[in-house]
C-alpha cells in the first residue's frame, strides 16, 4: 500500500513534506529485505569462519547497510519521477505527489551515499565499504540511469545491486568476499527475474504507457511466463549449493529444498496460466500475484535458515557431506 | 553592467513554514545522530584496537618482519654533550 492516501489528494492542493515522505524516498521495504540478506551474510560469515565481530561495529556496518540501500533508492526515485508520475502505482510516491522536490531527493540521496560508505568503513574495513560504494553507483547510475529505460535485460543485469548485501555483510567480518559469500549473490541474482516479472505481468500496461522496456512489453506476455520457468529452475538447485560447500546445514538443507519445490510449482502454474494476457484474466493474474508474494516470502526464509544455523547454533552438517 | 535585479522569494504561509520548521529538525536530529555515531565508533574501535606489530586503529605502518630493529636512542647526557661538541 502506498504512504499516500490517492483519495485524499486534492488536485492543485499544496502538500508538504512529511518525515513519512522522505522515510519513503528510500524504499523501506525493499531495505529490510536488502538488511536482512545483509545481515544473514554477517552472521554466516561469523559462523563459518570463526571469526568475531564488536556487535556495536556489527550494527553500525547493518546501519551502514540500511542508509546505503535508502541512498540508491533516493537517486533511483529522482531520477525516475517523470515515469512514476505517469503509473498509477508509482504516482503517489514523494516526488510525483509534490510532497518533495526533486532537487531535495537527490540531494538526501548523495549524502546519504557518502554517510553510509564513511560510517561503513569506519565501522568495518575497506573491501566492505568499497563493495557497499560498488551496490549504491551499480543500482542509482548503472541500473537507473543506464539500463532500466534501454533493455529488457534490465532487471536481470541490474539484479546485481540487490545482491550486494550478503557479500557486503561477509566483507564486514572478514574483509574479503570468499566463493561463500558469492553463492549467496548468486541465489539473489537469480531469483530477481522470475520475483520482478511476476510483478512486471501484473502492471505491463503501466510501464508500457511510461514507456519502460519491460519483458511483457517488448517481447509479450508468453516470453515472460517462459523466461520466470526458466530461471525458477536455475534458481532452485543453486540454493542448495551452499549445502555442498559446507556454508548450509541441514536446516538450510530442508528449507532451500521444500522452499524451492513449492517456487518451481507455482511457476508452472504462472507458465500455464494466461498470466499478463490482454484483457487481464483473472486467473493468470492471481497465479502471478501468488508467486510474486511466495518470492518475497521464499527469499526471506531461505536467508532466515541461515541466520538460525550460523547465529542461533543450529548448525548440523547434512550427513554424507561433512 | 548592472546587476540583475532578484525577486524575494514568496511569503510562506502557516503550514509551509511549520513543515520547514518539521524538516529543519529532522535534519539537525539526523546530524546530531552522526556525529554521535562517529564518536562512539571511533571510541569503541580505539578501545578494541592494539598498538602492535598486527596492527591497530592507528597503527597505520606495522614493522616488517625481515626489517631492522630500531637503534636505541642515546642516552639524553650523551646526547646533550655531542651537540655542544659540534658547536665548538
Amino acid at each position: 500500500m502506498s504512504h499516500v492516501d490517492a483519495a485524499d489528494m486534492t488536485p492543485g492542493a499544496p502538500r508538504y513534506a512529511t518525515a513519512g515522505d522522505y522515510v519513503q524516498l528510500m524504499k523501506p521495504r525493499i531495505m529490510m529485505l536488502v538488511v536482512f540478506t545483509g545481515l544473514a551474510g554477517l552472521v554466516s560469515a561469523v559462523g563459518v569462519t570463526g571469526e568475531a565481530i564488536n556487535p556495536f561495529m556489527a550494527a553500525i556496518a547493518t546501519l551502514a547497510i540500511a542508509l546505503g540501500s535508502g541512498a540508491a533508492g533516493a537517486i533511483n526515485m529522482w531520477y525516475d519521477a517523470d515515469i512514476d508520475a505517469i503509473m498509477k502505482r508509482t504516482s503517489t510516491r514523494p516526488i510525483p505527489s509534490g510532497a518533495v522536490p526533486r532537487e531535495e531527493a537527490i540531494a538526501l540521496g548523495l549524502v546519504m551515499s557518502g554517510v553510509s560508505v564513511l560510517l561503513m568503513w569506519l565501522a568495518s574495513n575497506a573491501v566492505a565499504a568499497a563493495l557497499l560504494a560498488l551496490s549504491i553507483a551499480y543500482y542509482g547510475w548503472f541500473y537507473t540511469m543506464l539500463l532500466k529505460r534501454r533493455t529488457p535485460q534490465n532487471i536481470v543485469i541490474g539484479g546485481a545491486a540487490g545482491a550486494f548485501p550478503p557479500v557486503i555483510g561477509w566483507a564486514v567480518v572478514t574483509g574479503s568476499a570468499p566463493l561463500d559469500a558469492w553463492l549467496l549473490f548468486a541465489i539473489i541474482f537469480f531469483w530477481t527475474p522470475p520475483h520482478f516479472w511476476a510483478l512486471s505481468l501484473l502492471a505491463h500496461g503501466e510501464y508500457k504507457k511510461a514507456n519502460v522496456p519491460m519483458l511483457p512489453v517488448t517481447h509479450g506476455a508468453k516470453v515472460t511466463r517462459n523466461q520466470i520457468m526458466a530461471y525458477t529452475l536455475l534458481l532452485a538447485p543453486l540454493a542448495l549449493a551452499p549445502v555442498l560447500t559446507g556454508l548450509g546445514g541441514l536446516v538450510y538443507a530442508v528449507a532451500a529444498a521444500l522452499l524451492g519445490v513449492v517456487f518451481i510449482k507455482l511457476a508452472v502454474d504462472v507458465w500455464r496460466s494466461d498470466a499478463g494476457a490482454v484483457p487481464v484474466q483473472p486467473e493468470g493474474a492471481k497465479a502471478a500475484k501468488r508467486l510474486f508474494a511466495f518470492s518475497i516470502l521464499y527469499l526471506f526464509l531461505l536467508f532466515a535458515a541461515l541466520i538460525i544455523e550460523h547465529g542461533f547454533g543450529a548448525y548440523m552438517a547434512v550427513p554424507g557431506l561433512s | 553592467m548592472t546587476e540583475p535585479q532578484q525577486t524575494p522569494p514568496p511569503p510562506l504561509d502557516d503550514e509551509a513554514r511549520q513543515a520547514q520548521k518539521r524538516r529543519n529538525w529532522w535534519l539537525a536530529l539526523a546530524l546530531f545522530a552522526f556525529v554521535i555515531l562517529v564518536g562512539v565508533t571511533t571510541v569503541v574501535r580505539l578501545a578494541d584496537s592494539e598498538l602492535g606489530p598486527d596492527g591497530g586503529f592507528y597503527w597505520s605502518n606495522p614493522p616488517q618482519s625481515d626489517s631492522q630493529p630500531m637503534p636505541d636512542l642515546p642516552a639524553a647526557d650523551e646526547a646533550r654533550s655531542d651537540e655542544e661538541g659540534s658547536e665548538q
